[in-house]
This record gives C-alpha cells, sequence and structure tokens, in this order.
C-alpha cells in the first residue's frame, strides 16, 4: 500500500512527466513532418480533404485507400524512420531512467540533479537491457517452445470451442504475462540498484534485484499487474476518447491535439509512478540485498546530499 | 426407342431455350437431363475413406457420335505433391495449407466401370493432362468406349469408386469428426457440342482441377445415399427423402433435380437450427418496391416460393447464428427479387470450425459454407465486421450465378464469381448500408466499393478480367480479376447504363441463361439487346487491362489580362498599355469603372487507357454552378470562362459514378484564392492528418518503453 501511495506521490513530479511526454511528441512528430507535405497536396485544395475531414460514408474510405496507394513509398518511408524513432524513444528512455532512480522519491530536484545520474547511469542500463534480452530470449523462448509443444501433443484434436483449448491459451496468456512482470521488475530493479550502490555493475545489479525481490516477489508481481492494468486502462481509455472525436472545426481540432497529448501524457505519468511505487518498495529491502554483496559495498551517493529530503 | 424418346425430348428443350430467348421468359431445365446420377456411398470416419457404387446415365446433346467419355477425379488433386493443383497453387489455397502427414492426403479409385450391356471399361481407361504436361495428375480420366454414343443417344454406367478424403483443404476433406465432402465422385465433365459457347466443334471441356479453378459440369438429377455411424449428424444437397437405421449407422437419403453438382457434410458436434423462408415475411417491403420499379415488374415477390433452410453450427458459435440465418434471409430476399425465384425445396448452410476453414465460404448446389463466425469475431468491436454476412449473402448469391447460371467457371471465373460479387455487394448495401462491410468504433469503417477498388488498384494491372482460371499472373491476379475489378466493372456499367436498363437486362441474362451454360459473349449479346446500345468499349475492361484516370489537370481564376501592345484600328495604329492608349497620345482620362470579370481556366484529362466520359463540375464564388459532359473520346478537356466571380473549385465526377476511376484523388481541384467551404475545410485536413500520423507514431514509440 505504500509502495502505491508512493506511486500516486510520484505524479507530483509534473515537469519530469511533460519531460517524458514531449520527448515523445517530438519524436512522433519529426517522423510524421514528411507526411505533411503528402496531405498537403492530396487533402489540402482538393474535395478529398472534405470527405476526409467530415468521413463521408462512402467517398473517404476510397480517399483514404487512395492516399496510402499514391504514397506508398513515402508511406514506406516513414515506417523505416519511426524505427530510429523508436530505437530513439529506448535510449533516451534508458537515459531517463537513470535520473529517475536517483532523484525520484526523495524530494524535489532541480533538471540539473536530474540529468547527471541520468549521464552516470547510462551504460549501466544499456548493460542491463542488453541482460534483460537476453533473459527475455531464453525464458520466453523455454516457455512458448513449451507451451507450442504441450499444445501440438495433448491438445491437436481437440476442437477449436473446447473448454480446454480456451482454459489453455487463457493459461499460457497469464504465466506470460506474469513471467514478463517477473523479468520486468528484475530489469527495473537492476537498473534501481545504482540508486542505492552509485558504482554497482549491471551483473550484479540483477543478483541485487533478485535478492530484493525474495520472499517478495507476490508483492512485486501485484505492483507490477495494478500499474499495469490501471495505467493500461488509462492510456486505453484517453486513446479511445482522442480516436473517436470526429474533429472538423479548428476548436474540435485543437481539443483532438490536446486529447491525443493527453494520452502520451498519461502513458508518460503511468511510468514515472510505476517507478515510484518501484522505489518506494525497493528503498526498505535495499539494505538488505545489497548486504550479501561484498565486493559492491554502498557507497554514498555524492548527488544525494545536494537533493533536499 | 429410347433413343427416339430422348432425341424428342431434346428437340423440345432446344424449342423451349429457343423460345425463352426471344421471349425473355425464364429458361427451363432439360428434361430428361444430360445426367443423371444413383449413387450410394458410406464413410468410414476413422480411415476417412468413401466406398461407392455410382449408375450414372448420360444422355449425349450434341449431333455428334461420342467415343469417349471423361470424368473428374477431383479428390486425386490432394494425392501428391506433384498434381497440378498441388504445382500451381504451391500447396495452399487462401491462407490455408495443405497437410503434409501420411494421413493428410486424398485420393480417388475407381475399382470397375461397366455398362448396361456389363462390359467392363475400368482396364482401357487412362488419365489424361488435357491442359498442360503434369504427368502425374490424375484429376481427369478419359474412358474409350468400344462402341460411340450416337447423336442424342446415351449410355449407362455402374461404377464402383472409393475415395480417401484429404486433410481438410481447398473446399474437401476432414478435421477430426467434420467432414465436408465435396468434389468426390467421379463426375463427368461436359460435353459441349458445336456453336456452344462460340465453339467451332463439339468435344469435352474436363479440365484438370487447376491451383486456381472452380468446377463445371451438366445440369442433372441426383439421388445419393450417405451411410454414416448414426452419432453424425448429416447434411447435404437436395432434400431429405429417406433416413434409414441399420445398427449402429444411418443412411440417409437426398435427392435433387436439375443441379449440376453435390456435396454433403457430417459432423456429430453440429447443431441444428431449421426455418422455412417465407416471402411475404421475410422480404423486406422496401425491397421489393424498390425491384419493381427498377424491374418493372408488377410484383418481383410473388414468384418467391417457401424455403426450409437449415443452419449446421458450430459449438461455440452461438453468436453467429441470428448473423447467418439474417443474412440468409437478406439472400434469398435480394437475389430473388432482383434475378428470380430461388427454385429448390431446401437449402443448407454449413458453419465450418475455425480449423476447418479450407472448407469454408464455398458453394454446391443447395449446399453452401459459411465462415468467420467463432466467438472472437463475433464480439466486439468485432460485431460490425461483417465477414459472415458477406461470406453468406455470397455463398447463398452462387445458387444463383453458379448454381443455375452454369458458367464454366475454369474459363470464364468473372461470369460467376465476378456477378456475384456485384450482387453480393448490392444485397450488403441494401441491407447495411453505407459502411456495409466493416464498421468499426470511431467512425472507421469501409464500403463495398472502396473495398474493390482497393484491390483494384493495389494489383499490378497485368492481366484482363477474362482468362482461363490458371493463365493469370498469380492466384491474387486470378482473385482480384475474377472477384473485385467485376464487381467495380459491374457497378460501372450499372452507373452508364441507369439502374433499370442494368437491372432488367441481367434479369434478361438470368432467365435466359438459367441450367445452361453461357459465355461471355452471351452476356454481352443480352446486354446489348435490353440495354439497346453497343457495348463494345466494355470489352476493352472484361478482355483488355483498360483503366480509366479523369483528373482536374489545372484549375486557375485570376484577372484576365489587359490589353497591352501595338494595334492597328481604323484610326490609326495605337500602342496600349494597361489597356490604355499609351501612343501616339497619352490616355490620361479616368478610366471609366467597368464591371470586374475574372478569367478560369480549367484543364480536365483522362491519364488512363479506356477512354470513357465524365461528368464535370464548376463552382463559382457567387454560388454559380456550371455542369459539364466530357466526351468519352477526349483524352483532355479545357474551359475557359470569363464571369463575373472567381472559380472556387472544379471537380471531375463529383457523384464517383465512375468507379473504374484509379485515383480519385486527383478529381478535384479547390483553389487558394477567395473564401468558401471548400477551401477552409480542405486545408485544415493536412494539419489534422499530419498531427494523427504524429500522434501513431508517438504512440507507438511509447510501446517501446515496455523495453526501456
Amino acid at each position: 500500500m505504500r509502495s502505491l501511495l508512493a506511486g500516486f506521490r510520484a505524479l507530483s513530479h509534473g515537469k519530469l512527466i511533460l519531460l517524458l511526454a514531449l520527448t515523445t511528441t517530438l519524436i512522433g512528430l519529426g517522423a510524421a513532418a514528411p507526411l505533411g507535405s503528402a496531405f498537403s497536396r492530396d487533402f489540402g485544395g482538393t474535395f478529398a480533404g472534405h470527405h476526409v475531414l467530415r468521413n463521408h460514408p462512402t467517398f473517404a474510405p476510397s480517399d483514404v485507400i487512395d492516399f496510402l496507394r499514391e504514397n506508398r513509398a513515402l508511406l514506406s518511408g516513414v515506417a523505416g524512420g519511426s524505427r530510429y524513432g523508436v530505437l530513439l524513444t529506448v535510449i533516451l528512455q534508458m537515459f531517463f531512467a537513470g535520473g529517475i532512480v536517483v532523484v525520484l522519491g526523495r524530494g524535489d530536484f532541480t533538471f540539473g540533479q536530474f540529468f547527471e545520474p541520468a549521464r552516470r547511469n547510462f551504460w549501466h542500463n544499456l548493460k542491463c537491457l542488453f541482460l534483460f534480452a537476453v533473459l527475455l530470449g531464453v525464458v520466453f523462448g523455454a516457455f512458448l517452445g513449451g507451451a507450442y509443444a504441450v499444445d501440438k501433443k495433448l491438445l491437436a484434436d481437440t476442437p477449436p470451442d473446447a473448454a480446454a483449448g480456451a482454459l489453455f491459451d487463457w493459461g499460457v496468456r497469464i504465466v506470460a504475462v506474469l513471467l514478463w512482470g517477473a523479468l520486468s521488475l528484475l530489469y527495473d530493479f537492476a537498473r534501481a540498484a545504482r540508486r542505492y550502490s552509485p558504482s554497482i555493475g549491471a551483473w550484479r545489479a540483477f543478483g541485487f534485484a533478485r535478492r530484493a525481490l525474495r520472499g517478495s516477489w507476490t508483492r512485486g508481481l501485484i505492483l507490477f499487474l495494478f500499474w499495469l492494468l490501471l495505467g493500461g486502462a488509462a492510456w486505453l481509455a484517453s486513446i479511445a476518447a482522442a480516436w473517436s472525436l470526429p474533429a472538423a472545426s479548428p476548436a474540435a481540432i485543437g481539443l483532438l491535439f490536446l486529447l491525443q497529448f493527453l494520452s502520451l501524457y498519461v502513458r508518460s505519468a503511468v511510468r514515472v509512478a510505476a517507478w515510484g511505487s518501484y522505489l518506494e518498495f525497493l528503498d526498505h529491502r535495499a539494505p538488505a540485498a545489497l548486504a550479501r554483496f561484498r565486493a559492491a559495498r554502498p557507497a554514498p551517493d555524492p548527488f544525494l546530499a545536494r537533493i533536499p529530503a | 426407342m429410347a433413343d427416339r424418346r430422348n432425341l424428342l425430348a431434346l428437340v423440345l428443350a432446344a424449342f423451349s431455350a429457343l423460345v425463352s430467348a426471344t421471349t425473355g421468359l425464364a429458361a427451363t431445365p432439360v428434361s430428361p437431363p444430360v445426367v443423371e446420377y444413383r449413387i450410394e456411398v458410406a464413410l468410414d470416419p476413422a480411415t476417412k475413406i468413401l466406398k461407392g457404387r455410382e449408375r450414372l446415365t448420360w444422355r449425349n446433346p450434341s449431333a455428334d457420335a461420342v467415343g469417349e467419355l471423361r470424368f473428374h477425379m477431383y479428390l486425386n488433386a490432394f494425392k501428391n505433391g506433384r498434381t497440378t493443383f498441388m504445382r500451381e497453387s504451391g500447396r495452399q489455397l487462401r491462407g490455408d495449407e495443405a497437410g503434409r502427414k501420411a494421413g493428410d492426403w486424398g485420393w480417388i479409385d475407381v475399382s470397375s466401370m461397366k455398362t448396361a450391356a456389363g462390359e467392363e471399361l475400368r482396364p482401357r481407361a487412362r488419365f489424361i493432362q488435357p491442359d498442360g504436361n503434369d504427368p502425374d495428375d490424375q484429376t481427369v480420366l478419359a474412358v474409350p468406349l468400344s462402341s460411340p454414343i450416337p447423336p442424342r443417344g446415351g449410355i449407362v454406367l455402374d461404377i464402383v469408386f472409393e475415395g480417401k478424403l484429404p486433410k481438410i483443404f481447398a473446399r474437401t476433406g476432414y478435421i477430426r469428426d467434420y467432414f465436408l465432402v465435396g468434389q468426390w465422385y467421379p463426375k463427368l465433365g461436359v460435353y459441349e457440342p458445336a456453336g456452344m459457347r462460340g465453339r467451332p466443334r463439339g468435344g469435352w471441356n474436363c479440365h484438370a482441377l487447376h491451383g486456381n479453378s472452380e468446377f463445371y459440369a451438366d445440369f442433372g438429377n441426383f439421388d445419393v445415399s450417405m451411410t454414416v455411424p448414426s452419432r453424425f449428424v448429416v447434411g447435404a444437397t437436395g432434400k431429405r427423402v429417406a433416413e434409414t437405421k441399420s445398427g449402429d449407422t444411418t443412411t440417409y437419403r437426398y435427392v435433387q433435380e436439375n443441379v449440376h453438382d453435390f456435396a454433403w457434410t457430417a459432423d456429430p458436434r453440429f447443431q441444428v437450427t431449421e426455418f422455412t423462408f417465407e416471402a411475404p415475411r421475410d422480404v423486406p417491403a422496401d425491397w421489393a418496391a424498390l425491384a419493381a420499379r427498377k424491374l418493372e415488374i408488377a410484383n418481383p415477390q410473388a414468384t418467391l416460393r417457401p424455403v426450409a433452410v437449415r443452419l449446421l453450427l458450430q459449438p461455440g458459435n452461438d453468436g453467429a447464428r441470428e448473423r447467418y440465418l439474417r443474412s440468409t434471409r437478406e439472400a434469398l430476399s435480394f437475389y430473388g427479387l432482383w434475378y428470380g425465384a430461388y427454385p429448390y425445396e431446401t437449402l443448407t448452410l454449413v458453419d465450418p470450425p475455425d480449423d476447418g476453414m479450407g472448407s469454408g465460404g464455398m458453394e454446391y448446389p443447395t449446399f453452401v459454407t459459411g465462415g468467420l463466425a467463432n466467438a472472437f469475431l463475433t464480439r466486439w468491436p468485432f460485431t460490425r465486421v461483417r465477414g459472415i454476412e458477406v461470406v453468406t449473402i455470397h455463398e447463398v448469391g452462387h445458387q444463383w450465378w453458379y448454381g443455375m447460371i452454369g458458367s464454366n467457371e475454369f474459363e470464364e471465373s468473372w461470369l460467376d464469381e465476378g456477378l456475384n460479387d456485384d450482387a453480393e455487394a448490392r444485397a450488403m448495401e441494401l441491407a447495411y448500408g453505407g459502411r456495409d462491410m466493416i464498421q468499426l468504433p470511431g467512425g472507421v469503417g469501409i464500403d463495398s466499393i472502396s473495398y474493390r477498388r482497393f484491390y483494384y488498384t493495389g494489383l499490378p494491372n497485368l492481366d484482363p478480367i477474362r482468362r482461363c482460371a490458371w493463365c493469370y499472373a498469380s492466384g491474387h491476379s486470378y482473385g482480384v480479376n475474377s472477384y473485385m475489378k467485376v464487381g467495380l466493372f459491374m457497378a460501372q456499367l450499372r452507373n452508364d447504363l441507369g439502374p433499370s436498363a442494368f437491372a432488367r437486362a441481367q434479369r434478361a441474362f438470368f432467365d435466359e441463361w438459367s441450367f445452361r451454360h453461357p459465355s461471355t459473349d452471351d452476356f454481352f449479346r443480352t446486354f446489348e439487346r435490353v440495354a439497346g446500345r453497343d457495348l463494345s468499349t466494355y470489352r476493352a475492361i472484361v478482355e483488355g487491362t483498360g483503366a480509366l484516370d479523369w483528373q482536374v489537370v489545372t484549375a486557375k481564376t485570376s484577372k484576365p489580362l489587359p490589353d497591352e501592345g501595338v494595334f492597328d484600328r481604323p484610326e490609326g495604329r495605337v500602342t496600349l498599355e494597361d489597356g490604355r492608349v499609351a501612343l501616339p497620345a497619352k490616355d490620361t482620362t479616368k478610366k471609366e469603372s467597368e464591371p470586374e470579370v475574372y478569367s478560369s481556366r480549367v484543364l480536365f484529362g483522362n491519364t488512363g487507357d479506356w477512354l470513357h466520359g465524365a461528368h464535370a463540375r464548376l463552382a463559382f464564388e457567387d454560388g454559380a454552378i456550371l455542369e459539364r459532359e466530357l466526351p468519352a473520346a477526349a483524352k483532355w478537356v479545357r474551359y475557359e470562362i470569363r464571369y463575373k466571380s472567381r472559380l472556387a473549385w472544379a471537380v471531375v465526377d463529383p457523384e464517383r459514378k465512375n468507379v473504374w476511376d484509379w485515383n480519385h484523388l486527383n478529381d478535384s481541384k479547390v483553389l487558394s484564392s477567395g473564401k468558401n467551404e471548400a477551401k477552409v475545410l480542405s486545408k485544415r485536413a493536412p494539419l489534422k492528418y499530419t498531427g494523427f500520423a504524429a500522434w501513431l507514431l508517438g504512440l507507438w514509440n511509447q510501446l517501446a518503453w515496455m523495453l526501456a
């Protein structure tokens, strides 16, 4: 409960959330910018734009289809470019996570106090990502491979509507989510290890995460699922609100943009809140988890002293 | 004596067909029919083996002496990976893959084929490859006769056969205890007499089963008895006339006249729903009124007869039941009203299991399979993704375009698939309105015409609509050319002829050619006669790859330039500057205020290679509208209009009657000068959608946070 409340308290860091939301907005805008001229040519100054804006029941679908076909190469380029956008997002989030784990839950902070540990922990986070990816491949490879083999062996002759098949499918989905949750917790906690031991290595950080979770896996997974479900619901609701707004007037288009940004903001807020919960959860367990390491004794974080309590 | 009776019957049938062709009355089936099948078959669900005996009666419809019979042995298409079907299809069809395990293959053997006189023909029978050089293909069996069948003569054969069903694939087979038994018996090809479908000489039309082809057979009578374990629920072509239990098996006897194929199904898990289609109750009143108006028929509903419909549903697909039933009623209503009454007493609708979709979406006479009915697809947000309705209406519609109009699906697939695709789209539009195919939350959806344009314009334009099914550049090209492109072609033709003339022409085509085998030429002949127009240009898009793309190439409006330069006038040479005399003496008087006149220039062009007219509309800022017809023969038309108001916009084909048009984005231009609603709205669209794209990409990026 304390951890959940800490998550909600973390939402007070509006500027941090705004930073994350603006980052993805700008990356999205950059990737979509080449489409602007295509939209101007095909939808601006033609009736097609009129039809699409008004969502004409039969003309609008044809216009959209023609737009997609006539701009196939451009769209392919944007899709290709968006992969770099995703890569940039991952890198930036890794960078930001290095700062978040140090400053969150310790009162107000300046951007300087945020960016310095972000820079310092970047390589640590990158190594953690590598280990996480390996773990993910091994665990999910084994799990999904095993599930496929069991499905083929036991359920090959089961009709598609049979309860056994549905139960098995749901079982696989639930276990997959739990596995994902467990690995995510390990990954996040390994990154958070730098909050307590600024020089800990990635491998040991995963050991720290494992020890921190020993005996508390259920509570950890509850935290993960809480933010996954609550955050997912809030995110999807904000997306649905933006998606279903038929905006044709300037005011409505303005409102649409606001709703769209809101959905990006919600996702950022949920991420920050989850970090808030995780860090509170770890604050109580870190000393014991670190005590097991002889080589990596906790060293005082030079920046902690500069953050007001 | 028997031959004389047959001859008389054939002459009467031919006379009746001739009369119907000239008066527009519905054709009557040939009587006695060209073929009659009496089959007894037993299914062993454990081994998937069919053991059957077939008594075949064939009457030579031609003036030729026929010395050989040709049979389709379709199950042999699934015998190994080297058959014509397997080679051409790459062992996959419509997203379904052929099984590769030992028990997954299918085959059919004929162990005996005796004449009424007791002569065994089997030893001399041989597999032939009429369409190519696949020596391993055994889907066509040629049976030489010791004495030719004389013109109008006949033959009776007793055939013993054994077939193994494949694991479900390409319309037939089994999965667990579900059996869809299609193309399962030795089926005679069509002997086409000289003149039929433009044939110079009589001969067999009996193709190998190809990767992209369907079927072609003669109309006849079927009397089939199927023996299965009693736990199975059985459905079949025709009407059940007997059910006999013997030990733990039950024999079901079905009979049906005037059909060209027979299929059946068995599954112990089927949930049966039965209802009787009654026109007075089930046909929407406005549909009947519309059909009456367009067809100029007093009461098209009056001819519709009751139909006993039987739905065989998979357990777990309860959510689809009402949708199946509703769309079946809609199909029987629409096709019955517009083309002619369903002439059979029964209709069986089979819902295949999710892992048996290889048998889904298929038509057999009085027997169709549906699809896309599983629980996932019948729940929100997919409740208005009308896959069940599209498939059901389409397959039931095939009872008309394939079932009664027996076109050659091997050689002219557009005549059944394409005409039915168009009819299905119209039925869907009538039943479900604008976004008839898909309506998703948030105003996202698609209508039938846009759906077809998506496929047509997304395909490299390599093939004409009319080709033999295995001659297309690819399987996808076969599909688009046989279905969607024809749907568009028919819509274009309807828009050009007008809905009434089109409807009457199509009705006449159906009336004249039901229970017969029409060709593309027959289609055009009937349409030209009824519409009273030469339709030869339309052949360019059926037999060629003609494309149409009318567009507004340029549209400009400005004040006309003032007179300037040197002019020889009666009073002498003058030089004008800005419309006023500059030499010999500068005109310094104040210029009289003239009413403002604007010059607007619009260039319309057709960059396609199919020449076809279009309607053009020009609107001015004072609200004046100018309508013009762009002639079919023109590649471009330029208008220069001097008018007191500026041009606001120009559009070609504003009502989108030219569904064949390749690109609608270039159909209009809204001018940047002046103020008008179109300009204001079209300026907002780029801003909104660029923002929308950025948002989607932002969301996509945020998903990556799962990793970061």
